[in-house]
């Protein structure tokens, strides 16, 4: 449904955009937990990071690292995974990890004399059953369609998260959709662009998330999304870790685990 | 005096009034002269005795008055003055005729007393809008928008460019009573706010009621837009219209049978849809809306009128056969007028109302459906009995149906499937009763009351929630969820879910303590039972109409208003200051993030709260002379508070006020025309305006979904925002200009013709429709990016009449 609002938005042929200097107070500095463990479908998924960083002012270019906090993950078993930090970066790594589909964990985090711990479970996602490219005429261009089919499992509720990233544009492109509509059908998620041209590569990463997660990343991408005349309010955007020592000082980021297809087309 | 003492005391029955004298009612028709269409809102006085009254909705007018002979003085914005003898020496019936002003220049202009008896009358918080006036202002591309001009009265606003709807005195689009003939809109523009849908040659009168409700209108708290059509000349045949940059629009009227009944049609379009169409490479797209007015008018005998109004309009967008979008309003209506006497008006309608909003996305395969259909039995009656006396009395039902979505695959093989969200039912009567009473020379008062009810029926199921808490506060996370349900109870159609009651009293009185001079006060309370449920900054076409029931509760409004005004140098000028408080419990926000479309538990996603306005209005008109205008200025606030419902929730923005999205703490508007010659006319606007409320981010943090910290491209950097609308967006403001040029018409031509040239936006602002924070497609930087939509738009209009 969120095409809707895309496309009327470019609709506003007649409004222009323009890049304002607008001055903004800074507020109070929070930690980030930006904990995605991806297990690509095909592959052990050993290999994880999480990355800690803290809040900073809207115009700054460096983001801040958070150094010699310990990182750890336990399964439903006890199991414990421990993350170490890769040098100054600020990003914990671990290549011994084990995922399960269904399997519950919890992170646990000690920075500054403070426990924030977050608890998941780990989604499946469905296969992509083919890829077909296509042209569609948009206000008289003819632009480049490319669709993945996959099929709907009917059983569950079924949330999810496709991200495209090409070698035609810069920034990345995500979509969030649950199966309200298309339960057990076959669905397709689609990426056009104008800038998509021969050769140019599409790769789609495709996740399998929680109903918490489809709800805190809609809210989060409807805050990086341009708002038009149609602009909800913006929200603060709260994840799933908490703080144990000191409930006010809630961190930022979610601990999400999911399955994950990558795929890689090149446009012809 | 005993028969003062008498009236005082018998607030709410019936008055026999018992003079010594022998009373006879002067009763009748005005009309304009050469079309005989009734003439609304005219002054009816007998100077000597600083008496008198006003032409109804259907231009019915009647006074009592002792036996005597009288000079009447009849008058009307616009029209000659005229005055004629009278010897009332038994019941009279007579009809008068009033001319348009001309715009010959050395035309003598009888001067009327109508401004000492309007400065009596408890009347307050109105404003009566001439299309003529309109007509004349510079707007953008051309286009007459009524909804734009009443923004330049005083407590009138938008949310800005590209808000649809209309806010006054604080209050939100959702609570405006807009009313075409007496039959309810749902929409007032068309394509999110940038064209009017009132086809403004079809118009006839236009009254905006900010405050003072009377007891006849009800079932929105803000305002009421009470917008009459034309009849239709019941003399002649005529052609009316007009070319401009966007649309066009033509007019048809006259008379079926001459002098007894009459019929108009008019048309609007707009021909963008052309201009694709042309192209062989744009063919499969669309754009355009359209309206069509419809009227019927029949003199069945002296004491009998029937009236058939019809409207339909409507915004149709396709692009590439990819995104169909079609939605508007439509209604019929059956009026029939009739005079039980001189003294007893009755007006009977029968309307049937509907928005509806369809699209179908071709890419996903999908039909959407969603509407408001209503049928609504008014029936109203005006007492006039005696010059100091009338009461107004009557009921009305309304009907709802509201369709939230109806979704149905529309190919063979499409991913979706066919749902329909349960339908809603309700039924809304009320009755009312309302006196106009003159005391004495110095005080007039209007008080009355409304009792209306709200029966949401049956013919669905609802869940029910445990601890009946349909949004819960999850105090780990910080975040308010649906609540959780534990089973769902069905209703029959004919069974009542829930009713409602409210009584509604409705006060206003005015104090003349000398010629020139007056102070008002009013007070109403009203009840809202019907909402937009919309969490955009401003409504887009595709909100839906919700009706109260078990989990929402009826708007309930106090508004409490006083004022002082004052004619100078014998009505030349005029100023008035007024100021207002209102309050309004059970206004509905939505939790964050939450998903209003295809919503069918929409009870998991409101949180209702209370709101509250007030202000402070000026303004300055000059009335009379080559050089008219006014100014006015507007000092306001709108805030909401919606406080958490446990211990322990925040509520929105930690349950402390904050302002509405349609807030605007200063409002300064000037309107000037200025007639040099017979030829050239020249009209402009200059709008300065607080930005709308905004909320800012204070920091940002950065997140990676698939885990790439190697490649910070891949990351996405978030706004994190402040507290809501604590900022507001950069000064709105803006001049612009427009000259009206008439070519000598040749006398014997039937052809008029005129032209308007209007530049919007003189000096070509940036002003900002809204402001983004989002990272640079090139470097990925973070921005704040401004989105403003007209920069100095030029263009003109051809107008003409045959």
């Amino acid at each position: 449904m969120k095409y809707i609002y895309f496309l009327i938005t470019s609709l506003l042929f007649i409004s222009c955009e323009d890049i304002i200097n607008l001055p903004l107070t800074e507020g109070q500095k929070r930690l980030v937990i930006d904990a995605n463990i991806n297990w690509e479908k095909g592959t052990l998924g050993n290999e994880q990071s999480i990355r800690l960083t803290e809040t900073t002012g809207f115009y700054d270019t460096e983001i801040p690292a958070v150094h010699n906090a310990i990182v750890k993950i336990t399964d439903s078993n006890s199991k414990e995974f421990i993350f170490t930090e890769d040098g100054n970066t600020g990003v914990y790594k671990i290549n011994s990890f084990e995922p399960k589909i269904d399997e519950t964990y919890t992170l646990n985090i000690i920075h500054n004399n403070e426990t924030f711990t977050a608890s998941e479970t780990l989604k499946p996602i469905t296969s992509i059953i083919e890829v077909e490219q296509s042209v569609q005429n948009i206000f008289g261009k003819d632009v480049v369609r490319v669709d993945f089919k996959f099929i709907d499992p009917i059983a569950e509720e079924n949330y999810y998260l496709a991200g495209f990233s090409s070698s035609a544009y810069l920034l990345n492109v995500y979509r969030v959709w649950r199966d309200e509509f298309i339960n057990g059908n076959e669905d397709t998620v689609f990426e056009i662009d104008e800038d998509l041209k021969t050769d140019d590569t599409l790769t789609l990463e495709f996740y399998g998330i929680s109903k918490l997660y489809h709800n805190y990343i809609s809210l989060l991408l409807q805050q990086t999304e341009s708002n038009g005349p149609f602009g909800t309010p913006p929200a603060s955007v709260k994840g799933n870790c908490i703080n144990t020592t000191n409930t006010k000082n809630k961190p930022l980021g979610y601990f999400r685990l999911s399955e994950v297809v990558k795929i890689t087309y090149t446009i012809e | 005096m005993k028969t003062k003492h008498f009236h005082l005391l018998l607030l709410l029955f019936f008055v026999q009034s018992t003079f010594a004298q022998e009373n006879y009612t002067l009763s009748g028709i005005v009309s304009e002269t050469s079309s005989k269409e009734t003439l609304i809102g005219v002054n009816i006085i007998f100077p000597k005795l600083v008496k008198g009254t006003v032409t109804n909705g259907y231009g019915f007018y009647s006074i009592t008055l002792p036996k005597g002979t009288y000079t009447v003085e009849i008058s009307s914005i616009g029209y000659k003055t005229i005055q004629k003898e009278i010897e009332l020496t038994k019941n009279l019936k007579v009809n008068f005729s009033l001319e348009q002003q001309s715009e010959q220049m050395d035309e003598v202009v009888v001067k009327s007393n109508s401004n000492r008896i309007n400065l009596k009358k408890p009347e307050m918080s109105v404003h009566k809008v001439s299309v003529r006036t309109i007509k004349e202002m510079p707007v953008v591309l051309g286009e007459v928008d009524i909804i734009k001009s009443i923004q330049l009265l005083p407590g009138v606003t938008s949310a800005g460019e590209g808000a649809s709807g209309f806010n006054v005195r604080g209050g939100a689009e959702d609570q405006n009573l807009i009313l075409l003939d007496e039959a309810t809109l749902y929409s007032s523009s068309h394509f999110f706010g940038f064209f009017s849908i009132f086809n403004a040659d079809a118009i006839k009168n236009i009254k905006l009621y900010k405050g003072g409700i009377p007891a006849k209108y009800g079932g929105r708290v803000s305002s009421v837009l009470d917008i009459h059509q034309k009849d239709g000349n019941k003399q002649e045949h005529h052609f009316t219209g007009g070319i401009g940059l966007i649309s066009s629009r033509l007019m048809a009227e006259g008379p079926l049978t001459k002098g007894k009944s009459s019929y108009l049609i008019a048309g609007r379009t707009s021909y963008v849809n052309l201009f694709l169409k042309l192209n062989p490479k744009t063919k499969s797209n669309g754009l355009s809306f359209y309206d069509l007015n419809t009227k019927l008018n029949f003199d069945l005998d002296q004491n009998n009128k029937l009236y058939f109004s019809g409207y339909f309009g409507r915004d149709s967008f396709n692009i590439s056969n990819l995104f169909v979008n079609s939605y508007g309003n439509s209604t019929f209506n059956l009026r029939w007028n009739h005079l039980f006497s001189d003294q007893l008006f009755s007006n009977l309608s029968i309307i049937y109302s509907e928005y509806n909003y369809f699209l179908n996305l071709d890419f996903i395969g999908m039909d959407w459906d969603s509407g408001i259909k209503n049928i609504h039995l008014k029936y109203d009656f005006k007492h006039y009995y005696s010059d100091n006396f009338k009461l107004s009395y009557g009921l009305s039902a309304i009907y709802y149906h509201f369709n939230p979505g109806e979704i149905s695959p529309n190919k063979e093989n499409s991913a979706v499937n066919a749902d329909k969200l349960d339908q809603k039912f309700a039924i809304e009567p009320a009755i009312y009763i309302e006196a106009e009473q003159t005391i004495n020379d110095k005080i007039s008062m209007n008080y009355g009351l409304r009792t209306s009810s709200f029966f949401r029926m049956g013919g669905q199921s609802l869940f029910s929630y445990v601890n009946d808490a349909p949004v819960v506060f999850n105090e780990t996370l910080d975040i308010y969820e649906e609540g959780l349900t534990n089973g769902s109870t069905s209703y029959a159609k004919n069974k009542v879910i829930k009713n409602f009651q409210g009584l509604e009293p409705r006060f206003a009185i005015s104090y003349k303590p000398n010629e020139n001079n007056a102070f008002k006060a009013n007070y109403n309370r009203l009840y809202q039972y019907i909402h937009l449920i919309s969490n955009t900054v401003s409504a887009a076409p595709l909100d839906v109409w919700a009706p109260s029931g078990k989990f929402i509760k009826p708007q309930i409004l106090n508004q409490y208003a006083v004022g002082y005004y004052k004619n100078l140098n014998d009505n030349k000028y005029s100023f008035e200051i007024e100021g207002y408080y209102k309050t309004v419990k059970n206004r509905l926000d939505y939790r964050d993030g939450a998903d209003l479309i295809a919503q069918e538990q929409i009870e998991t996603v409101l949180l209702p709260g209370i709101s509250r306005a007030y202000g402070l209005e000026i303004s300055l008109k000059k009335n009379e002379g080559n050089f008219k205008g006014w100014i006015s200025y507007t000092l306001s606030r709108s805030e909401q508070q919606i406080k958490g419902t446990t211990p322990n929730s925040t509520g929105i923005n930690n349950g402390e006020w904050y302002k509405t999205p349609y807030d605007k703490t200063h409002d300064l508007s000037i309107t000037a025309s200025y007639k040099l010659s017979e030829k050239w006319r020249f009209g402009s606007n200059f709008i300065y305006q607080t930005g709308r409320p905004a909320t800012y981010p204070n920091a940002q943090f950065t997140t990676n979904i698939g885990g790439n910290y190697n490649n910070p491209i891949h990351n996405i950097t978030v706004p994190i925002y402040g507290n809501r609308n604590e900022f507001n967006l950069p000064v709105y403001h803006h001049l612009d200009i427009a000259a009206t040029y008439t070519p000598k018409s040749n006398k014997s031509r039937k052809w008029k013709g005129e032209w308007v040239f209007s530049i919007y936006n003189l000096y070509n602002r940036k002003n900002a429709a809204s402001v983004n924070f989002q990272q640079n497609e090139d470097t990925g930087a973070n921005q704040a990016v401004r989105t403003s939509i007209f920069g100095m738009v030029p263009s003109f209009t051809y107008n003409f009449k045959f």
